[in-house]
């Protein structure tokens, strides 16, 4: 299915195209998937399913990225 | 003037504690307002003294006896009666877990893989002694050398997805303290996904530059992330003491504050 629009990341409004996936998304902001915690509207998108969720215009994400260091 | 003495008003002429303390057998000590003062200390109206003395001494004196005139006695009860767990028993965890002891935790779930070697004592909260022993075992033993009162259950396990909801059940509040950046993904994703516990986590303490650079943002409603975001342990001078403290320091105390009831980073 093809939706493009605006998702808002960390409070600020991002474009999306058609067919972005969280991952794809994620990875474009600089993350790496692998080290993240993503919320997407509230819920927890885990990172094994971020390349299967195509974004719809209007979702809110939260997208914590870790460094190393504990 | 009205004090309370052992938890029960008392009106009193004396105008210092040594006065009061004239009433109990030579070598009674007191606190007043749960902190230890001379004789001399003048008494104060509504001031709560606890009098230790004989088989009651003062070095006997429990965290029960010392908190709660400090606190109020409902914050101390919050703080007494929230199980929190501590996932890594590094330089953030073993530093996380003495702090939330001193400040009155007495129900903690501790968890590391690791045992202590030489390379961990410039930053980590353990002694030469240590040197060998799982580090949940260690930390279990340091925490109950500050407060015997407390109940503190240790596990020498790695944490995965599939064991953390069980190993963290009935925790009110869950610190991520793991290095790696990938194992602290996994622990807030599962943790924010199969139970309710909140998590307080940490991103950034590494290397020289200032400690003003760390701090505590809410950035889920069930997670917040201490540090400063950015300086990864893998690069520069890695992990220093002091700094790694401060990170432990601001996660320790979101777990005191989320535990009194403050929400706000």
């Amino acid at each position: 299915m093809s939706r493009e629009g605006s998702v808002t990341v960390n409070g600020s409004t991002v474009p999306i195209g058609p067919s972005t996936t969280v991952g794809d998304l994620v990875r474009s902001l600089g993350y790496d998937t692998s080290r993240v915690a993503v919320e997407l509207d509230g819920g927890i998108c885990p990172r094994a399913t971020l390349d299967d969720v195509v974004l719809s215009d209007g979702q809110v994400l939260e997208v914590v990225g870790f460094v190393g260091g504990g | 003037m009205r004090i309370v003495v052992d938890g029960e008003p008392v009106d009193t002429d004396a105008r210092t504690v040594g006065d009061l303390l004239s009433g109990f057998p030579e070598g009674s000590d007191a606190l007043v307002d749960g902190r230890h003062v001379p004789r001399e200390h003048p008494l104060a109206e509504g001031d709560q003294v606890t009098v230790m003395s004989g088989a009651r001494s003062l070095d006997s004196a429990t965290t029960g006896d010392i908190l709660p005139p400090r606190y109020g006695r409902e914050t101390y009860d919050r703080i007494r009666s929230v199980r929190v767990g501590i996932a890594g028993l590094g330089g953030i965890g073993s530093h996380v877990a003495a702090s939330l002891v001193r400040a009155g935790v007495s129900d903690l779930v501790i968890v590391d893989m690791d045992a202590v070697d030489r390379t961990n004592l410039n930053r980590q909260n353990y002694t030469y002694d240590d040197i060998g022993r799982s580090k949940a075992e260690a930390t279990a033993d340091t925490l109950l050398r500050i407060d015997p009162d407390i109940r503190v259950e240790w596990h020498h396990v790695r944490v995965d997805a599939d064991n953390c909801a069980d190993l963290f059940s009935g925790c009110g509040i869950v610190c991520e303290a793991f290095d790696d950046p990938s194992a602290k993904a996994m622990l807030v994703e599962t943790l924010l996904t199969d139970t309710d516990s909140t998590v307080v986590s940490c991103s950034g303490m590494a290397g020289f530059d200032s400690c003003n650079g760390i701090g505590t943002v809410r950035r889920m409603s069930r997670l917040y992330v201490c540090g400063d975001g950015v300086s990864d342990s893998s690069s520069g001078a890695g992990l220093v003491a002091p700094r790694v403290m401060v990170c432990a320091g601001h996660m320790a105390h979101t777990v005191i504050r989320l535990a009194v009831g403050f929400t706000d980073p």
